[in-house]
């Protein structure tokens, strides 16, 4: 294993930090947060793979359209999670449960 | 052979007479039940209401005697006797009639019960005027009173029996009256139970009778039971009907006190004295003789032999008991019972009509006497309350003297006593003679031992004389023995005491024949001359009678005289004293002999019943249940519910409960452990599929 092959371990650090974020953070902003860690880890592959196997930059261009879809949905979660404050008054996803029951 | 004569048939025939009856039985049971239920609300009035009420009956009764008496004797359709039935119930075929009736024996015997009830009513109101629990008392007399008419109304057995049992209840709530005495108490248990003995013979009579199917009606029976031949109701076999009169006998015992159930009378002195009065004249004990003389159809050769034994015997062993007693009423009470016992020879010997007519006499002067004694009690007993003196004043060594300040009194007791005694122009010489002759015709016919209550009954006439002359002498004459100055506090008795003195003095004297004859003459009531009276010099037999009777008071004075009577200690107290001082020792008799014994029997049976019975229950009980360490099983079975039973339910519950929770919080509504379950499941999806491949 060179030293370049190190990098490959940088995705699912992300990726594992994300899901960690996901899963144990209240805060909506920090879960939003650790779903974009996980598109990066993704994102991250695609590119690494890409580069390394092929050398014909498809990877980069699911990586590009990763990052758009990732911008509107980053878009579309905040403007989620500024109503729910506006409702609730907290972001806090653990007193939002209004569905339950 | 003895005469039948005519008490042997009962012919009866439906009429209005019995509906007097009924009358009279309604007024003694209406002051029982006003008296018990409203006596302490009628406070004074009440006493006024009893008396009034058995003056009615006794009114209504002599009613019936004038009816019965003026009937014709020679129009044979009129009609001997009267009944009034309604069937009570019916048991396998046999159906039991409760009735009353009305015969010459019943109506004589009705009018004198409830005149003597009125004049103990008359005397209780001035003797028992202090007494806390008055409206009780004229409750139970009249109730007593009530039993007793009863027994002399009903016209079966059955019916008899149950009035029988009442007269024996309330006697013994009367002699138990003044229970706070500790004597009343074992005084009338004793009564009750001695009682009881001579009731389960009368039970044992009813069964008999029973199980011949015949019915209880005194009538029927009288047809049943006849020995002769001629009669066609003749069900039962003879070895029965001699059970029967045999068994009967045994209740008659009791209830009028005989040899040898006789025991109860003298320690039923402790009640009220006009209670004693009634218990032993017209009430408790003339019950008995009274019955014997309306069955006397029932009592076969052998029973009557039994009977004249006993009666003449009781006579004797009582006459001789009352000689040395001290008490005042004690001496009446052995008085008492050795009268019954002339009575009960009589119809033994077959002169069953002057067993009756003895009855009559009997009540009138024993009541006499016992009401003198109860004035002379009461008068002694003011006079103590007055001076805080303390003597007994039932003593009649501590009396004498009396006469003079108590002459009323004293004149209705010498009437009295010269009736007990059997003097001339008195009532008790007619009906005693007829008793005494009847015993030696007796003895003339069957001979040998026969004489025996003949013998009996000439030695306890003698008897009769002296203590009754004793008793009289000590009491009202002589000088005065009492502890202080007494006698000068004597008052005598006022009008309520002394009004029945005089009546019952008036029928102590021989004139009452010529009231009675009316009522023997009617048609069912002949009294039929005594058929060997004709082979009898009567009048030499009468001369010796009063020969006997004056020998008897002459003697007692003679001693009394000579100041031998009535000491206060006895140097030396022979064998024959002691014997009738303590009535043969018979009570000890019966306390070692029966009591004893019998209180053993029922320790042992006591301490069996608490150590086998109880044990073997307390046993089992604490095999099953225990308080204490140890082991049961109703702590292993405790064990093993809690343990066992519970525990694996609560178990499973807690298994299924733990489970719940868990699984709960797999849907808690959180999205992040929703998260966190898909990916842990994505992880186990993928390293089965790595370890698959």
């Amino acid at each position: 294993m060179n030293w370049s092959d190190w990098v490959f371990l940088v995705s699912p650090f992300l990726f594992c930090t994300g899901v960690f974020l996901v899963i144990t953070r209240r805060n909506a902003v920090m879960a939003l947060l650790g779903i974009e860690l996980i598109l990066n880890a993704a994102n991250l592959n695609f590119v690494l793979f890409s580069n390394r196997e092929t050398g014909i930059p498809h990877g980069q261009m699911a990586a590009l359209f990763v990052i758009v879809i990732a911008a509107a949905e980053v878009a579309v979660a905040l403007a989620i999670i500024l109503n729910v404050y506006k409702r609730f008054k907290t972001v806090n996803i653990d007193d939002i449960d209004t569905l339950k029951n | 052979m003895r005469n039948w004569d005519w008490f042997t048939e009962v012919v009866v025939y439906p009429g209005p007479q019995g509906y007097l009856g009924i009358a009279v039985l309604g007024c003694f049971l209406l002051s029982f039940l006003i008296q018990g239920s409203l006596g302490e609300w009628l406070r004074g009035a009440g006493k006024y209401l009893s008396l009034g009420l058995s003056l009615t009956a006794s009114i209504i009764s002599m009613l019936m005697v004038v009816n019965f008496c003026t009937w014709d004797v020679t129009d044979t359709s009129s009609p001997p006797g009267h009944l009034v039935q309604v069937q009570w119930f019916a048991v396998k075929g046999l159906s039991i009639k409760a009735g009353i009736l009305v015969n010459g024996v019943s109506v004589a015997m009705l009018a004198l019960v409830t005149f003597i009830t009125f004049l103990v009513h008359l005397f209780s109101l001035e003797y028992m005027k202090n007494d806390p629990r008055l409206p009780r008392y004229w409750a139970l007399l009249g109730l007593f009173a009530f039993s007793i008419c009863g027994v002399v109304l009903a016209d079966n057995l059955f019916l008899i029996f149950v009035f029988w049992e009442l007269v024996g209840f309330c006697s013994y709530l009367l002699i138990g009256f003044w229970f706070e005495d500790p004597a009343s108490g074992p005084a009338s248990q004793k009564a009750f139970i001695v009682n009881r003995i001579g009731d389960l013979g009368f039970i044992i009579a009813l069964m008999l009778m029973f199980a011949g199917g015949v019915d209880f009606g005194l009538a029927e029976a009288s047809l049943a039971v006849r020995p002769m031949a001629e009669s066609t109701f003749n069900t039962i076999e003879e070895i029965n009907t001699i059970w029967i009169g045999f068994f009967l006998l045994l209740g008659i015992l009791g209830k009028s006190a005989q040899f040898p159930l006789q025991i109860w009378l003298p320690d039923a002195m402790v009640g009220p004295t006009p209670v004693s009065s009634l218990l032993h004249a017209a009430t408790m004990v003339a019950a008995g003789v009274y019955l014997l003389i309306r069955i006397g159809f029932l009592f076969t050769e052998p029973v009557l032999d039994l009977m004249a034994w006993i009666g003449g015997f009781t006579a004797l062993i009582a006459a001789i008991s009352a000689l040395t007693q001290n008490d005042i009423k004690g001496v009446l009470a052995y008085s008492t019972i050795s009268q019954l016992g002339f009575m009960v020879m009589a119809v033994g010997v077959g002169s069953t009509f002057y067993a009756y007519f003895h009855l009559i006499t009997h009540a009138f002067f024993k009541c006499g006497l016992f009401l003198a004694a109860g004035a002379v009690v009461h008068q002694l007993h003011t006079v103590q309350n007055g001076q805080e003196q303390h003597f007994n004043v039932k003593d009649i060594r501590l009396m004498g003297g009396l006469a003079k300040k108590m002459p009323f009194t004293a004149g209705a007791y010498l009437v009295f006593a010269g009736a007990l005694a059997g003097l001339p122009l008195f009532s008790g010489f007619i009906s005693k003679d007829g008793i005494l002759i009847g015993a030696i015709e007796y003895g003339l016919s069957e001979g040998g031992v026969a004489w025996g209550p003949a013998v009996f009954g000439l030695i306890a006439s003698v008897l009769t004389a002296f203590y009754i002359t004793r008793h009289g002498l000590l009491i009202f004459f002589g000088k005065q023995r009492f502890p202080g100055p007494v006698l000068p506090e004597i008052r005598p008795a006022n009008w309520t005491m002394r009004i029945p003195l005089l009546l019952l003095a008036i029928g102590s004297l021989g004139l009452i024949k010529y009231f009675l004859k009316p009522v023997f003459n009617t048609s069912s009531f002949q009294l039929l001359p005594h058929p060997a009276h004709g082979s009898l010099p009567e009048t030499a037999l009468m001369a010796t009678f009063v020969a006997l009777a004056v020998t008897g008071v002459g003697a007692a004075y003679w001693m009394w005289r000579s100041g031998n009577l009535g000491k206060q200690e006895r140097t030396s107290e022979g064998i024959l004293f002691r014997l009738s001082k303590n009535h043969f020792y018979l009570d000890q008799a019966y306390e070692r002999r029966i009591s004893k014994p019998l209180i053993y029997f029922a320790g042992l049976l006591a301490r069996f019943d608490k150590h086998i019975v109880d044990g073997a229950v307390n046993r089992v009980a604490s095999t099953v249940v225990r308080k204490d360490e140890g082991w049961s099983l109703s702590k292993a079975s405790a064990w093993f519910d809690v343990n066992i039973v519970d525990g694996i339910v609560n178990r499973i519950a807690a298994v299924v409960l733990s489970f719940g929770q868990r699984v709960r919080k797999l849907q808690g509504g959180n999205l992040q452990r929703y998260i966190l379950y898909a990916l842990l499941g994505l992880l186990l999806l993928l390293g089965a599929l790595i370890y698959l491949a």
